[in-house]
């Protein structure tokens, strides 16, 4: 019974036993990493893992049914590797897990892992768990073939061991800071850390970027010295972010410089990112211009345009140009001076800021450029600038930048900011009435303006500038000063025109340059027109006749008579006689010899009513080698109007004739009739005598 | 003190013209013919009223002259314009040419031969003094009060001088009663007031002009008839027989030579000292005040030494040191000082007082005292025609080099005004005209004095040759004794 019990039993075991070994296969794995397994802090690096396949089987009816089977159950199928980095100081950086597919016992297959060390890693050995998904096949035998059965999601984890520990040389940067913002310098602060092995000796550590950061050469590279093992060191770097830059982070690279302990030069890089942040110097809060039309002078006068005497630069381009017109003759433009506030705010902190406006236009000229001093982020500030405008009305587009020293000390150009700015048609000053006084053909008078002040300001320091585009018409008193205008106040002022004798009567038009301040703008211009009638003649002199009774080496008289035939009262007339040689005045010769020039004669013939007439006497002396003949001579009348102001005639040329030496003229006779009648007496007396004595 | 008076009034007036132009607008002509009215008339009433001097009690015509001065000289102050001052100037010569041409003649009458010298050294002491202080006095009167002043103070010297001489002097001359012969006055008028206006005129007519050859024209037959007149006229007004007396015409043509010789070189001094050196009239005065200064020294010892040692001494030693002292000015620097000046000067002085002093007394002393009156004209006539004469051969030498060194330089004296003007000039930056009228001017210059000498040394040798000193001492000697005898 025992042994039945026993034989049963054994039975059943060998039952069970047969059963159980028709199921039997196993995969296996087998991971190791190819190559060194030493990874270092802060590394990137790629891991190659090798698997290779273990699979067995058992029990397994070989037959030519089940052969084809035996591979099937021996491959691991679609076996898909996946490095677990949860409790290891590295991380896959790769895809994760790997597809390896399937893989026949026996076989190795690779999979390759980027990983990042964690750069805190503590050193040693570490275990990775490399979980191993696979497909697995299971079979069954069955009469001459087999039953394969697919079991899914098999797993197997396998260990890896990696070992951390420290390069020879390397470091890490420990800290990034920076403030760079667009179009400007900024600074950027570095910490590295030395996290080799080694002690790094003359380190020199080198900011290298690329467009839109551009290093400042004098701040690109900070020497750190030794640097013992996880020893720090910071370096400053100055980098300056170009125009257009975006509100990014931008590449750059840390390059590290120094001696190994062997004295040998190595060479450690690190690329790092600089944020930049768009952001302007500043902002325009406000835009107020002032500027007038300027004028064109139309050409065909040369010799008209006078020095004015002004300092102000835009009178200086009239002369200029007045003195390369006698040559060619060309319009004169008459450039208005104006003034454009800019209110600015400050976005950033500023020293020795200076604004600098420009227009696109080259006929308008900012002529300053304003020292605004220092700026605290926030402040706000008003820019004037004086603009040169010989551009006509209109919309212009004007660029402001400031120059200023930031706060490191750098010269800095801020981004360019546009604006427009209008040159209007504006009559500031408007003439309200013009009238004239003895302006006439050939005579010198006043012209007399009503100006009005058209502005809802005060204008201060009116300086009236009067110019005449015609070579006929001279300002004699060309200015004119005004001490405030009030807004709708009405001022007078008064000019002197000289009208030459060539003038023609009737309308004609002069320009008034008015410069004047307006609140804390000096010297602005404006130009403007006048109308001004020119009279005709209106005083002028006929020579009725011209006696003389010269001889060759002799003084004789020039009797002038003249006949005031114009429509206008002279005064204090004075005759002044111009001759030339043989001629001279009498009495002036010395002088005139010695100083060079001909002394004209003067006689004075007082008041002059129209259709009056008046002699002038001269004492003309003729030089003895002066033939017979008619010389001209130049007679020109000065007088003054009735308003008191000095006039010169035209010079009239008449002739004088000097005759032949009579033998005896009439002084010559008379002296020897008188001489013949003294000689008588004294014969007479002397026969007498003669006669007593006889007697 | 009358001679005096009008001496000093012509010398101030030169002063004052300025101002009086000014006044009255004046023409530069007019203020010419001030000064011409004055000399004209001067000149030709000189002999006129010295020989009524000789007819009439001397002493009441001396103050009727100085009362007609003194007229005149208030009536000048009084003008209201050019044409009735000038008119009033001639009444003035008219007072002048009473007492210029009595003076001497009185001075005769008064004072003995012997006490003569010491007189007439008196007078040449007022005379140069009052040629040379009156700039100095016109000036001062002219800056700080006015013009007017200048005729004003006449008043009560003239005024004094009529009180004293009707108190003080004794009853002079009235000779014997003769005709005036006035056919003489009017051709000695005539001719000499042709001849003075040539003269003075001719620098600035030019000396070849029709005028001035016209004013000699007519001067010479009237002046030969005058002197034919003379000596056929019965009652002549100048008795040419005085020409007989040897030490008077020795005399008067010597002095005549002398005051030439002064008056040629002499005139440009103002111009030198005001024109070229930049000195005011005034102070232009007290520069050449040494020429005064020794003269008042000198001329009082050699009028009274004239009449006790031969007289040709002192009169032959006042040229040669004169002489000395122009050749000393014919090397004048421009930046000579007033010390350096002053010595010069004061030989001029010197020998001015050494020759007018004694000459006076021999002329005085060696005519009959009937004929006082009449030399005295005689006198002061021939003086002031070398005076004009000199000026005129003056402006003749200068003014021909000043056309050698500046070509068509013409016929003017530069005057302060211009030298002025050309200063302004040079200030300018244009200085060649002053630089070349300024060493044109100092050539010239020293060309006149150098020319000078020959008219001073003539003067010299005729007074060397023709006086006699032993005959004006046997005289003054003579007449001495008769005073003690008296």
């Amino acid at each position: 019974m025992n042994k039945l019990i026993m034989f049963s039993l054994v039975m059943v075991i060998l039952v069970l036993s047969i059963s159980s070994a028709n199921a039997s296969n196993e995969i296996n794995f087998h991971v190791v990493i190819a190559g060194e397994n030493e990874l270092h802090p802060g590394d990137e690096t790629v891991i190659t893992l090798l698997i290779e396949n273990e699979g067995t089987v058992s029990n397994f009816y070989l037959n030519e049914s089940t052969a084809a089977a035996l591979q099937l159950v021996t491959t691991a199928k679609d076996l898909r590797v996946q490095v677990e980095d949860d409790w290891v100081p590295i991380k896959v950086k790769s895809d994760n897990p790997v597809l390896i597919g399937d893989l026949p016992a026996g076989r190795v297959a690779k999979a390759v892992f980027k990983v990042k060390v964690d750069e805190n890693a503590k050193l040693g050995e570490y275990r990775v768990p490399v979980k191993l998904k696979y497909t697995k096949v299971t079979y069954s035998n069955a009469g001459t073939g087999v039953i394969v059965t697919y079991s899914v999601d098999e797993v197997d984890t396998e260990y890896v061991t990696i070992n951390i520990t420290k390069r020879d040389y390397d470091f890490s940067v420990k800290s990034i800071d920076s403030n760079l913002k667009t179009n400007r310098k900024g600074i950027v602060n570095v910490v590295i850390q030395n996290t080799g092995l080694n002690k790094i000796c003359d380190a020199v550590l080198i900011l290298n970027t690329t467009p839109p950061l551009i290093t400042d050469p004098k701040a690109m590279s900070a020497y750190l010295g030794d640097l013992s093992p996880g020893e720090t060191a910071k370096a400053e770097f100055k980098v300056y972010v170009t125009e257009g830059a975006l509100n990014q982070t931008y590449p750059a690279t840390l390059i590290l410089k120094f001696k190994t302990l062997g004295k040998r030069p190595m060479v450690l890089t690190k690329q790092i990112g600089l944020k930049v942040v768009k952001e302007d110097v500043f902002e325009i809060i406000a835009v107020e211009s002032f500027i007038t039309a300027p004028k064109i002078i139309p050409k065909q006068q040369q010799s008209a345009m006078q020095t004015i005497p002004m300092s102000s630069q835009p009178f200086m381009q009239i002369q200029q140009q007045s003195s390369t017109r006698s040559s060619s003759i060309q319009p004169i433009t008459i450039p208005s001076k104006g003034f454009v506030k800019v209110t600015i705010k400050a976005n950033e902190n500023m020293n020795d800021v200076m604004a600098m406006l420009s227009f696109d236009n080259p006929l308008i000229q900012a002529e300053n450029a304003p020292y605004l001093g220092h700026f605290e982020k926030g402040d706000v500030k008003q820019a004037l600038f004086y603009v040169k405008a010989t551009a006509p009305a209109g919309a212009y587009r004007a660029c402001l930048i400031l120059k200023y020293k930031n706060t490191l000390g750098d010269e800095v150009v801020s981004e360019k900011h546009y604006f427009e700015v209008l040159i209007n048609s504006l009559e500031p000053l408007k003439i309200v009435k013009v009238e004239t006084r003895n302006v006439g053909v050939g005579l010198k008078g006043d012209v007399i303006i009503d100006v009005k002040n058209k502005m809802s300001c005060p204008v201060s320091d009116i300086t009236f500038f009067v110019i005449s585009s015609e070579s006929t018409i001279t300002p004699v008193s060309s200015s004119y000063f005004i001490n405030e205008l009030e807004p709708g106040e009405i001022e007078q002022a008064k000019f002197r025109l000289s009208v030459s004798g060539d003038a023609v009567s009737g309308l004609h038009r002069l320009y008034l340059v008015e410069r004047y301040d307006l609140g804390n703008a000096k010297d602005l211009v404006s130009v403007t027109e006048i109308p001004v009638f020119v009279e005709s003649k209106m005083a002028y002199f006929e020579i009725l006749s011209i006696q003389s009774n010269l001889y060759p080496d002799e003084t004789g008289d020039v009797i002038v008579k003249i006949r005031n035939a114009g429509s206008l009262t002279v005064h204090n007339a004075v005759v002044k006689l111009e001759l030339n040689p043989p001629l001279t005045i009498a009495g002036g010769s010395s002088l005139s010899s010695l100083i060079g020039q001909t002394q004209p004669g003067l006689y004075f013939i007082g008041t002059l009513k129209p259709g009056d007439t008046a002699v002038a006497k001269f004492k003309v002396d003729v030089d003895k080698d002066a033939g017979a003949g008619f010389y001209p001579v130049n007679i020109v009348i000065e007088y003054y109007d009735d308003e008191g102001y000095k006039h010169t005639s035209s010079p009239i040329t008449v002739s004088v004739e000097v005759k032949e030496k009579p033998l005896i003229t009439p002084l010559m006779a008379t002296a020897i009739a008188l001489a013949v009648i003294g000689l008588a007496i004294a014969g007479r007396f002397a026969r007498e005598r003669i006669k007593r004595e006889k007697s | 003190m009358g001679v005096f008076m009008v001496l000093i009034d012509t010398s101030v007036l030169n002063v004052a013209l300025p101002s009086i132009a000014q006044e009255f607008k004046a023409s530069a002509s007019d203020v010419e013919w001030i000064l011409n009215a004055y000399t004209i008339t001067l000149v030709v009433l000189l002999i006129p009223f010295g020989r009524i001097g000789d007819m009439v009690r001397r002493d009441l015509l001396y103050c009727l002259g100085m009362s007609i001065f003194v007229l005149g000289s208030y009536l000048c102050a009084q003008s209201w314009n050019v044409i009735v001052f000038i008119l009033f100037r001639v009444i003035q010569a008219v007072g002048g040419a009473i007492i210029s041409g009595n003076a001497v003649a009185m001075l005769a009458e008064l004072f003995p031969p012997g006490k003569r010298g010491m007189a007439m050294g008196v007078q040449s002491i007022l005379i140069a003094t009052g040629f040379s202080i009156g700039p100095v006095i016109g000036g001062w009167i002219t800056t700080h009060l006015s013009w007017h002043w200048v005729f004003y103070i006449n008043i009560p010297i003239g005024i004094i001088s009529i009180l004293l001489g009707l108190t003080l002097l004794p009853a002079l001359g009235e000779g014997v009663k003769e005709p005036i012969d006035f056919v003489g006055v009017i051709l000695l008028a005539i001719g000499l007031g042709f001849l003075t206006l040539g003269l003075i005129k001719g620098q600035e007519w030019g000396w070849n002009s029709e005028k001035t050859v016209a004013s000699f024209l007519i001067a010479f037959p009237y002046l030969l008839a005058f002197v034919v007149r003379e000596l056929t006229y019965a009652y002549p007004i100048l008795d040419f027989s005085l020409f007989k007396i040897r030490n008077f015409t020795t005399c008067i043509i010597a002095l005549f030579f002398m005051f030439m010789g002064l008056s040629l070189s002499m005139f440009l001094l103002p111009f030198f000292l005001q024109g070229i050196k930049g000195l005011t009239a005034e102070e232009a005065g007290y520069w050449v005040l040494p020429i005064s200064i020794l003269n008042t020294v000198v001329a009082p010892i050699a009028g009274r030494l004239s009449d006790r040692i031969n007289p040709k001494i002192t009169m032959c030693a006042g040229p040669i040191i004169f002489s000395t002292a122009l050749y000393l000015l014919s090397h004048l620097k421009i930046d000579v000082s007033f010390w350096e000046l002053a010595p010069i000067l004061a030989m001029l002085g010197t020998g001015m007082g050494l020759v007018m002093a004694p000459a006076m007394n021999v002329m005085i002393t060696a005519i009959p005292p009937q004929k006082a009156g009449m030399a005295s004209g005689t006198i002061r006539t021939f003086n002031t025609l070398a005076q004009a004469m000199g000026v005129a051969f003056g402006g003749i030498l200068f003014t021909s080099r000043m056309n050698d060194l500046i070509p068509n330089y013409g016929n003017q004296l530069p005057s302060p005004m211009q030298i002025k003007v050309l200063g302004i000039l040079a200030m300018k930056g244009f200085g060649a005209p002053l630089v070349l009228i300024v060493e044109a001017f100092m050539r010239s210059f020293r060309h006149v004095f150098i020319s000078a000498i020959p008219l001073t040394l003539t003067g010299f040798l005729i007074i060397l040759l023709f006086l006699r000193g032993e005959e004006h001492l046997r005289i003054v000697r003579k007449a001495g004794s008769a005073l003690i005898v008296a």
